[in-house]
């Protein structure tokens, strides 16, 4: 992890005109059964190069499927998501899936590696399917899990691995594409604190080298370092900016709990 | 029967009984199965398809011999009725002598009690074998038995006049005769109809008074005459002993239930009479029911042995089930453990479930089986002509068949399930948890090496034992036993892959070598050591192409398009468990091989007809069949000129004994004589004793020294069966008058008997045995250069159609016997369609549940963005490749099998490749089992990744 860079520095780069993720306006209604659960109520949202932006907010309310949504993984019932120009939702599955493949990479709580391929196969995956040649995707592979402090383990299995070293095998993979944005949804929430917080420190490092991010987390402390925090409660966007600002978060709870009465009271009637 | 059905039956019981009382004492337990059976129903439905075709297999070979049994045993009812023995003499007078004696003998109450299987009724009749014209349809029938007989006394014979099948038959007016249906069919007769009767010289015009259905009495003859019908012609030929007159006997009891009693009655008859000339007791009933068992036996034999690789098939599926139920509940099962679980409890929780599988696959499996069977019967019986003409096919199962079938196949289940069980109990509490893999261990602890050790030694004693004591199974099963145990020591040598690759080399050397090596044990005359052939040689394939997997990714790596990412992930899941894809493997190839086996054979046999025409026709081109006496003799033919040679053979019926027989059993016996052997030998020997330097050698002995005999392949062996008697083997003949036994020794065995020859021995003997019985002269003629056979043959059958000739040309009748031997090979195949069908089904359901297992994997790779294609194809890849190996590996397997079997059968048969055939065994599974992973493909490229990848589940 040497050659991400020796410590953080501070980028100063001026914000360019053109956001790289622009949202407006997001709808999304979860329907189960008779019940409808409105999980994002109009989101808007810009994310520009080099960003790193924190997403916070109680379990819950809505940041998962912001990801999913904001990424395209998911549809939306309502408004327009571009990310690197192109309007995700105006093109079929099959575009929206190449566009994913060569813009957009993820890092998931669960590792979500294929059990069956080494760790190096894994972290090719991507650039295969982009149709990278077979040599020139694996050494790429091995370069990018040398940079994760993972070059001597290419060739284990993810079942040969720690919690720690699996979820690092998946920046690696997030990376090896060179992508122009990184969705992480609770990156270290299945580590204890201390392998998350070596997480974190990999992610802020890749950060430091100038990728776009946007991490979903419950950890304050990778929230509060960060250079903009979005704050999510009940499926809008209550605070964006200088996470020094920002409410805290127990002061959220209690928000959160009025917003589910009145949920309930809806339904009653 | 009932023992295997009583003994399975216990050993079910054994294995059900502890899960019973677990579900009734902890129904916290019965439940958890239950919800977990009932969550995915489709699924659940999927695992008792695969468990119950095994089943259905099993069950079905039962139900085969029983109908074929049945049809075969209706016989009795048809063709004989009440009639249990008959007393027969071409000799008037000596005829009457033996009435007077059967009479006095049953009177005195030798013959048993009326009332406890002694003779109940007698009847006499004149039998004469006639040719039977109808010119206003311009038919003729040659050898048409015409009986004689008093009507009111035939209708009350036996005392069940139902029974006889005279019962409405009204009386005959002069120049009347009935006609049984089957004769009726043949010549296209109604009632009404004149007919022309040839007996010798003689014609008698009669006319049809009624066509009566073939039951008792109606179907003893095929036509029915009042006494002093046919007066001048019965006695004008009664020196040429086409007229013969008999007593039937009829004992007390029902038309199925007199089997003893009549063998025991027709000895003491036998001992009776033996001071008469020329008179002669059987039983023919008794004779066809013994057919019949041995038919059925035979029947369920032969698709048994073929089934037997069905039903592996189906046992590699359940295995491979139950594995990955077992490893999908993983997670779940650790929680359990964790959650205070004993191993015990656990091992029984997962049973339990799997018992919920087996009990209705068992019970569903029966009943698909009984159908098959029925179905199998019913089509296989009529084309290979087992039963008399027109013989009807009844449903009759025997209960034990059913419950065998049930038997074994809820057992095999069960111990599958059993054994998954107890794997799966022993899981470590930690990594289920996690869902980490089970590491490989490479130490092994004292106590499993120290059994692998006592069993590669027993393994090793085993072959030794077999090859010493000439015990084909043992002698093929030790070696494969010892390599397999031996992989405990293996693995603390070498890696896994290199170890897989020398247990496989190992076996597959074995299973292939040891026929060339060891050619006196392995001769396949059990069935059971063909199966056990089949299955060492594919485990050892497997093992080898396991073995291989680096070699495969590489390949395919190396075929696949662009980078080929499709074909790479289709492959990573298979190299990544060695374990389940062995077991597909396996199950594709087990089947394939077979199919394979039987289409080489079948098309290698096909090939060759013609020279195995040649090989029994002795250099003539037409076969003469014609009664002696008729005037249809070698002097008055060699004058035609479309003939340029003849010889002269007689043929009869005569009873035979072995050792390995628990009953007497009739069989063709052939007279050869000088003038025969001049022309050549009589049919080529695909063994002979070594003492003679040739076949003719062989044959000449046997004309000189009346205990010696060349017998055809499958003398004195039921359907299924491979011949019994080999070269050095004594059987016994019975004399037809006295039934002292006559010892004959075998110099030969020739191969399959086309043309009926067979038992061949000196003409005196043949004389000898058939005595009494109708007999009849063959002429194997040569027709003059440029003649058509067929031509002639027609022509002589025109020529002589009073005098009851029946000419046919050799490649006619080699050609309709291959032709029912193709038929069974194609429904023997079709049979085995049902193993392809547990492997496309067994691949469809492994493949559904694979997506289950890695849809958070399939999720991932779509979010990476993966398009939906390439996860299809990923999947069909991996189907694809799956059963491609399978099927090549039974491919080549069956081909260098049915090289084996061949080299056994006939030395002069040169294998021929099916290549049709084989394109269709590859393509079928092929194109089956990607169909089959078609759905669940698409339910993979289907998946919702913002869904799959939020839970597990
Ligand atoms: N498939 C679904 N069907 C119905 N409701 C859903 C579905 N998925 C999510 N929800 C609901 O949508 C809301 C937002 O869920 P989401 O997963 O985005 O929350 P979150 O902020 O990521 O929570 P956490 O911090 O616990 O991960 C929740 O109320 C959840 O119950
Ligand atoms: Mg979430």
């Amino acid at each position: 992890m040497n050659d991400v860079g020796p410590q953080r520095t501070h980028t100063d780069t001026p914000v360019p005109p053109q956001p790289i993720l622009r949202a407006r306006g997001v709808i999304k209604t979860y329907h189960a059964g008779t019940q409808e659960v409105p999980a994002l109520r109009g989101i808007d949202l810009d994310v520009h190069v080099g960003e790193l932006v924190t997403v916070m907010g109680p379990s819950g309310n809505g940041k998962t499927t912001l990801l999913n949504c904001l990424s395209g993984l998911d549809n939306i019932d309502a408004g327009t998501v571009t990310v690197d120009g192109a309007d995700l939702f105006a093109m079929s599955d099959a575009k929206r899936t190449r566009h994913r493949a060569t813009r957009m990479s993820f890092v998931f709580q669960a590792f979500n590696l294929i059990p069956v391929l080494s760790a190096a196969e894994n972290v090719e995956l991507p650039l295969l399917i982009t149709g990278v040649p077979h040599k020139a995707a694996r050494k790429r592979a091995h370069d990018v899990l040398g940079r994760v402090g993972l070059g001597d383990r290419a060739d284990h299995r993810p079942g040969e691995l720690s919690g720690g070293e699996q979820q690092r095998v998946t920046v690696a993979r997030a990376l090896v594409g060179e992508p122009a944005l990184i969705w992480a949804d609770e990156p270290t929430g299945a580590l204890d604190s201390r392998t998350a917080g070596d997480i974190i420190e990999l992610l802020l490092e890749v950060h430091a080298a100038g990728q776009t991010l946007v991490i979903v987390t419950h950890d304050e402390g990778l929230g509060r370092t960060g250079q903009r925090l979005v704050q999510v409660r009940d499926g809008r966007i209550v605070h964006d900016g200088d996470p020094r600002t920002a409410p805290a978060a127990s002061e959220l709870v209690p928000v959160a709990a009025v917003t589910v009465t009145a949920t309930s009271a809806e339904v009653v009637l | 029967m009932t023992a295997v059905a009583v003994l399975t039956g216990l050993c079910c019981l054994l294995l059900a009984l502890p899960l019973a009382v677990t579900a009734v004492r902890q129904r916290a337990l019965a439940a958890m199965a239950l919800r977990n059976v009932g969550r995915r129903r489709t699924e659940a439905a999927l695992v008792v398809g695969g468990a119950l075709l095994g089943t259905a297999i099993i069950t079905s070979a039962f139900v085969v011999g029983d109908v074929i049994d049945g049809a075969v045993a209706d016989e009795a009812r048809t063709r004989y009725g009440p009639i249990d023995l008959t007393v027969t003499s071409p000799d008037r007078d000596a005829f009457e002598l033996a009435t007077a004696i059967v009479r006095d003998t049953a009177r005195d109450g030798k013959l048993g009690a009326a009332d406890r299987g002694g003779v109940d009724w007698l009847l006499d009749v004149t039998v004469t074998t006639a040719t039977i014209e109808a010119p206003a349809h311009d038919t003729a029938l040659p050898r048409v038995e015409v009986v004689a007989l008093d009507l009111a006394e035939a209708r009350t014979f036996g005392g069940e006049a139902t029974d006889t099948g005279l019962a409405d038959a009204g009386d005959l007016g002069p120049g009347e005769v009935l006609v049984s249906a089957v004769t009726a069919a043949r010549l296209h007769l109604e009632t009404g109809d004149r007919l022309l009767v040839h007996v010798a010289d003689t014609t008698t015009e009669v006319s049809v008074a009624e066509v009566l259905e073939e039951v008792g009495l109606a179907g003893y003859g095929g036509v029915i005459v009042a006494p002093g019908t046919l007066p001048d012609a019965a006695a004008a030929a009664e020196g040429a002993a086409r007229v013969r007159h008999q007593l039937l006997v009829s004992l007390a009891g029902g038309v199925f239930d007199t089997r003893e009693a009549a063998v025991d009655t027709s000895e003491t008859l036998r001992t009776a009479l033996a001071g008469l000339p020329d008179v002669r007791v059987d039983a023919p009933k008794a004779a066809v029911l013994d057919v019949a068992e041995q038919e059925g036996a035979g029947f369920t034999e032969l698709f048994g042995t073929i089934g037997a690789f069905s039903v592996m098939a189906g046992i590699l599926l359940l295995v491979n089930l139950f594995t990955m139920l077992a490893e999908e509940r993983r997670t779940e099962l650790g929680m359990l453990r964790a959650l205070g679980f004993t191993r015990r409890r656990l091992t029984r929780t997962f049973a339990l479930e799997g018992l919920l599988y087996a009990l209705p696959a068992a019970v569903l499996g029966t009943g698909l089986g009984l159908g098959i069977g029925w179905l199998v019967a019913v089509v296989s019986g009529p084309l290979l002509g087992v039963a008399a003409d027109g013989a009807r096919y009844p449903l009759v199962v025997e209960p034990a068949s059913l419950a065998t079938g049930a038997a074994l196949g809820l057992l095999v289940s069960l111990v599958t399930v059993w054994l998954a069980s107890t794997r799966i109990a022993r899981l470590n509490i930690v990594r289920a948890i996690r869902d980490l893999p089970e590491p490989s261990r490479r130490r092994q602890g004292r106590r499993t090496l120290a059994v692998s050790g006592v069993a590669v030694v027993g393994g090793v004693a085993l072959s030794v034992a077999g090859a010493v004591g000439q015990a084909g199974a043992a002698l093929l099963l030790g070696v494969p036993i010892a390599a397999y145990t031996a992989t405990p020591w293996l693995r603390r040598l070498v890696s896994g892959r290199r170890m897989r690759l020398a247990v496989g080399v190992l076996v597959l050397g074995w299973a292939l070598g040891v026929v060339p090596l060891f050619p006196d044990v392995m001769t396949f005359d059990d069935p059971i050591v063909f199966v056990l052939q089949g299955v060492v040689s594919t485990a050892g394939a497997v093992s080898l192409v396991g073995g291989l997997d680096r070699v495969w990714a590489g390949l395919i790596a190396r075929i696949g398009r662009g980078n080929g990412l499709a074909a790479r992930l289709g492959v990573a899941y298979p190299l990544a468990r060695p374990m389940r894809t062995s077991l597909l493997l396996g199950m594709f190839a087990m089947v394939v091989f077979t199919v394979t086996i039987l289409s080489t054979v079948s098309v290698t046999f096909d090939h060759n007809s013609d020279t195995m025409a040649t090989d029994v026709a002795v250099g003539a081109d037409v076969l003469l069949d014609s009664a002696p006496g008729s005037g249809v003799d070698a002097a008055t033919l060699t004058t035609r000129d479309d003939i340029a040679g003849i010889a002269e053979v007689t043929r009869g019926i005569a009873t035979f004994t072995a050792d390995h027989l628990d009953a007497t059993r009739a069989w063709t016996v052939t007279g050869i004589d000088a003038a025969l052997l001049d022309r050549g030998v009589p049919a080529a020997l695909a063994s002979r004793d070594p003492a003679y330097p040739s076949d003719a050698a062989a044959y000449q002995a046997t004309l000189d020294d009346p205990t010696l005999a060349v017998v055809p392949d499958g003398f004195l062996a039921g359907a299924g069966a491979t011949s019994a008697v080999v070269v050095g083997s004594t059987f016994a003949a019975l004399d037809p008058a006295t039934g002292a036994p006559h010892e004959l020794t075998v110099v030969g065995v020739g191969n399959t008997d086309w043309l009926g020859t067979g038992v061949l021995v000196g003409q005196p003997l043949a004389a000898e045995l058939t005595a009494g019985a109708e007999t009849g002269v063959r002429s194997y003629v040569e027709v003059a250069g440029g003649a058509d056979p067929a031509a002639v043959a027609a022509s002589l059958n025109r020529t002589y159609l009073a005098a009851g000739a029946d000419a046919t040309p050799i490649a006619a009748l080699v050609d309709e016997a291959m032709g029912q031997l193709r038929g069974l090979f194609a429904m023997l195949q079709g049979y085995l369609g049902l193993g392809l069908l547990i492997g496309t089904a067994g691949l469809g359901v492994v493949m559904v549940r694979a997506v289950r297992e890695r849809r958070q994997g399939i999720a991932m790779l779509r979010a990476m963005g993966a398009s939906s294609r390439l996860v299809r194809t990923a999947m069909l890849v991996e189907a694809g490749l799956t059963v491609v190996q399978g099927t090549v590996i039974g491919v080549l397997l069956g081909l260098a099998t049915a090289q084996q079997l061949l080299g056994v059968l006939d030395q002069d048969l040169t294998l021929t490749v099916p290549w049709v055939g084989l394109a269709v065994i590859v393509a079928v599974p092929l194109v089956a089992s990607l169909a089959a992973t078609a759905w669940p493909a698409a339910r993979a490229a289907a998946i919702r990744q913002a869904v799959a990848l939020r839970t597990a589940e």
